[in-house]
C-alpha cells in the first residue's frame, strides 16, 4: 500500500525552450523562465507558493549553490527552501521530494525547479569527475561508458549485433520524428537510418547519434495538496506514488547484482500499485534515456518484457507516437538534456500526456496513467506513478 | 590503456594518494585500509585480492569496508588471482577533459570488465583498442600485466593492462 498522508497533484507545468547554447541569459535568468511559465501555466503567483524545492548538478558549470544566487529567479525570497542534488536522477527526485513534504502537510503549495546551461562547462570531463579517484575515474568517460551495455553483448553472435544496430537506429529515428513534434526539444532534426548508422563512434559501440545531446534548459513543476490543487486548476494530475532505489559505488554492483535498480523499483511500485500487467495498465511511460542502447536494455528492465520483447516492440512501432505503447513521445532524453532538469522534463511530459496538453506531440489514445523514470550514476533509479484518477 | 607519465605523486601523509595537476590542485585522497590493503598487494606481491561477504557471499573488488546490499563489516580477504574471463569491454574514442589531470585524455583507449578466477569482477585496461579483435576476445581469458616491482608506486595503474592468454 502506499502511504501517504494526502494526495498532491501537478498543478503548474513550464519549461524553456532547450538549445545547446543560451548566452543570451544567466543561470538565474534561464531558471526564471521556467518558473514564470509554470506560474503562468497554473495561473498563480509567485505569493501563492510556500515553498521552492532546486536543484541541479552543480559541478557542471563550476558555479555552486545555486538556490542562494537564485532567490530572485525562482521567487525563493524570505521563503523556505530546500537545495537537492543527486546527480542524473535530480530532476526526478526535485520531484519526489516535493511531493513528500506536501503530502507530509508541511506545505501546501509548493515549486520544484531543475536545470542546467551545460554550455557552461563540460559533461564528460564532470561526470567523470564523480568517479572513485583512485581508480575508475582514470578509466570512466562520464556518461559515455559503453561497458555496461555491452555485457549483453558477450553471447551475441555478429549477426545479431549488426540487427541490434539497426534496431537501435530505428529507434533513433524514431525518438527524433517525436521530437521534431515538441517545441521544447533540443535536437528536432531529421534523421535516417543512415545517418545513425554512419554517425561517429564515441565509445564501442555507441555512436554519436545513439547518445543524449548536453542541453541548457529548466524546468519547473507546482505541486499542491488535495484541497488547494482542485481548486487551482480543472486538470490536476496525481502523483499517486513514487519509489528510488540507490546502488553502492559505480560498476561494482551492476554486474554482480541479481536484480537490476531498474527491475527493483518497477516491482515496488508495481507491488504497492496492484500493476499486474504494466503494458496494459500504464498508457505510456516516459524514460531516462541517456542513449538508444540503454533506452533498449531499460525497456526489458522496467517493463518485464521476456528477452528480445522490447526489439519486436521497436521493430513493430509498437513504442511509437501512435503505437499502442508509446514511449518518450516527447522524444526522450537522446533529444533533449539539460541534465539537472533531464529527469523532471520526463514527469513534466508524462503530466502533459494526461492533461491532454501536449499539442503536436499528444498521444492519440487516452492516457490516464503515466509512468516516468529518473537515471543517475551508478545505476539510480526512480519511478513516478502519474494518474488523471484522484487516488483513494 | 593512457600513456602518461605518472597518475599519483607522493605525498607527505602515508595512505593517501594525490594527483599532479598544472594548476596547484591540493586535494590527497585516503585510501583506507581497504583499498590500502588491496594497493599494497599489488605493489609487494603483484596478487590481486578481494574481499568477501560473510552473509551474502559476494566478492568485491577493489575491496570495500562495507557490503553495500547486507551492510555489514567485510573481513574475509580472499586472493582472485590474475587471471579471469572477458566479459565485455569499452573503447573510448571522445575526447575530453581528464578531471585528474585538467589536460585532454589521450584516446582511443580500452577497457574490460573481467570476472576473475577466483571470483569478483573487476574494471581495467586492455593491452588492444582494435575493435575487431576485442570483439574476438569476448569470453576468452585474460591476465593481468603487472609494472616490474621496481617502478610499482602503491597504486591501481601497478597494474599496466589486461591482455589476452594466448593458447
Amino acid at each position: 500500500m502506499v502511504k501517504k498522508n494526502r494526495n498532491v497533484a501537478i498543478v503548474g507545468v513550464g519549461q524553456t525552450y532547450h538549445k545547446r547554447r543560451r548566452p543570451d541569459v544567466t543561470q538565474v535568468e534561464l531558471v526564471n523562465e521556467a518558473v514564470s511559465a509554470a506560474l503562468k501555466d497554473a495561473q498563480l503567483d509567485i505569493a501563492d507558493i510556500d515553498v521552492i524545492v532546486h536543484g541541479n548538478m552543480e559541478l557542471f558549470e563550476g558555479n555552486y549553490q545555486g538556490d542562494m544566487w537564485h532567490v530572485d529567479g525562482d521567487g525563493a525570497y524570505m521563503k523556505s527552501g530546500i537545495r537537492i542534488t543527486t546527480g542524473g536522477t535530480t530532476g526526478g527526485t526535485l520531484v519526489c521530494a516535493t511531493d513528500n513534504i506536501v503530502a507530509s502537510g508541511l506545505y501546501d503549495v509548493a515549486l520544484c525547479i531543475g536545470f542546467e546551461k551545460m554550455e557552461e562547462g563540460e559533461a564528460t570531463g564532470g561526470i567523470t569527475g564523480m568517479a572513485d579517484p583512485l581508480w575508475f575515474r582514470w578509466m570512466m568517460s562520464g556518461a559515455l561508458s559503453g561497458a555496461s551495455f555491452a555485457e549483453s553483448l558477450e553471447a551475441l553472435t555478429m549477426e545479431q549485433l549488426e540487427r541490434l544496430e539497426l534496431v537501435a537506429a530505428k529507434l533513433r529515428v524514431q525518438l527524433a520524428d517525436n521530437a521534431a513534434r515538441n517545441p521544447y526539444a533540443h535536437l528536432r532534426m531529421k534523421l535516417t537510418i543512415d545517418d545513425v548508422m554512419n554517425s561517429r563512434l564515441l565509445v564501442y559501440p555507441l555512436r554519436l547519434l545513439h547518445m543524449c545531446p548536453e542541453s541548457s534548459g529548466a524546468c519547473a513543476l507546482i505541486l499542491a495538496s488535495e484541497k488547494k490543487a482542485e481548486r487551482i486548476t480543472d486538470k490536476p494530475v496525481w502523483i499517486k506514488d513514487h519509489v528510488t532505489t540507490h546502488l553502492e559505488d559505480f560498476v561494482v554492483g551492476v554486474i554482480t547484482e541479481a536484480e537490476s535498480t531498474m527491475r527493483r523499483c518497477a516491482r515496488k511500485l508495481y507491488e504497492r500499485n496492484k500493476i499486474t500487467n504494466p503494458l496494459k495498465q500504464i498508457d505510456t511511460f516516459e524514460m531516462y534515456d541517456p542513449n538508444v542502447w540503454w533506452h533498449m536494455d531499460w525497456m526489458t528492465e522496467f517493463l518485464f518484457l521476456k528477452p528480445g520483447e522490447n526489439i519486436e516492440m521497436i521493430e513493430k512501432g509498437i513504442t511509437a507516437l501512435e503505437g499502442d505503447f508509446p514511449i518518450n513521445a516527447s522524444g526522450g532524453v537522446v533529444s533533449t538534456n539539460p541534465i539537472g532538469a533531464t529527469a523532471m522534463l520526463r514527469v513534466a511530459e508524462a503530466a502533459l500526456q494526461i492533461r491532454g496538453d501536449a499539442g503536436e506531440r499528444q498521444i492519440p489514445k487516452e492516457v490516464n496513467t503515466a509512468m516516468a523514470s529518473s537515471f543517475g550514476g551508478s545505476t539510480w533509479s526512480i519511478l513516478n506513478l502519474l494518474t488523471k484518477e484522484k487516488p483513494m | 590503456m593512457v600513456e602518461r607519465e605518472e597518475s599519483f605523486i607522493k605525498t607527505r601523509a602515508p595512505g593517501t594518494l594525490a594527483v599532479k595537476f598544472p594548476l596547484r590542485m591540493p586535494v590527497k585522497w585516503p585510501t583506507g585500509p581497504y583499498m590500502g590493503r588491496f594497493l599494497r598487494e599489488i605493489k609487494e606481491n603483484a596478487k590481486i585480492w578481494g574481499i568477501k561477504c560473510p552473509k551474502c557471499g559476494r566478492i568485491i573488488a577493489p575491496p570495500r569496508m562495507v557490503c553495500g546490499s547486507c551492510h555489514i563489516l567485510q573481513k574475509e580477504w580472499v586472493p582472485l588471482g590474475n587471471e579471469g574471463t572477458l566479459l565485455s569491454f569499452s573503447v573510448v574514442f571522445q575526447r575530453f577533459t581528464d578531471p585528474q589531470t585538467g589536460e585532454e585524455r589521450n584516446v582511443p583507449y580500452a577497457w574490460g570488465v573481467i570476472e576473475l578466477d577466483g571470483g569478483g569482477v573487476i574494471n581495467h585496461y586492455l593491452s588492444e583498442t582494435e575493435i575487431t579483435k576485442l570483439l574476438q576476445w569476448r569470453g576468452k581469458r585474460v591476465r593481468a600485466v603487472f609494472k616490474d616491482k621496481k617502478d610499482r608506486k602503491g597504486d591501481f595503474w601497478d597494474i599496466k593492462y589486461f591482455t589476452l592468454v594466448e593458447e
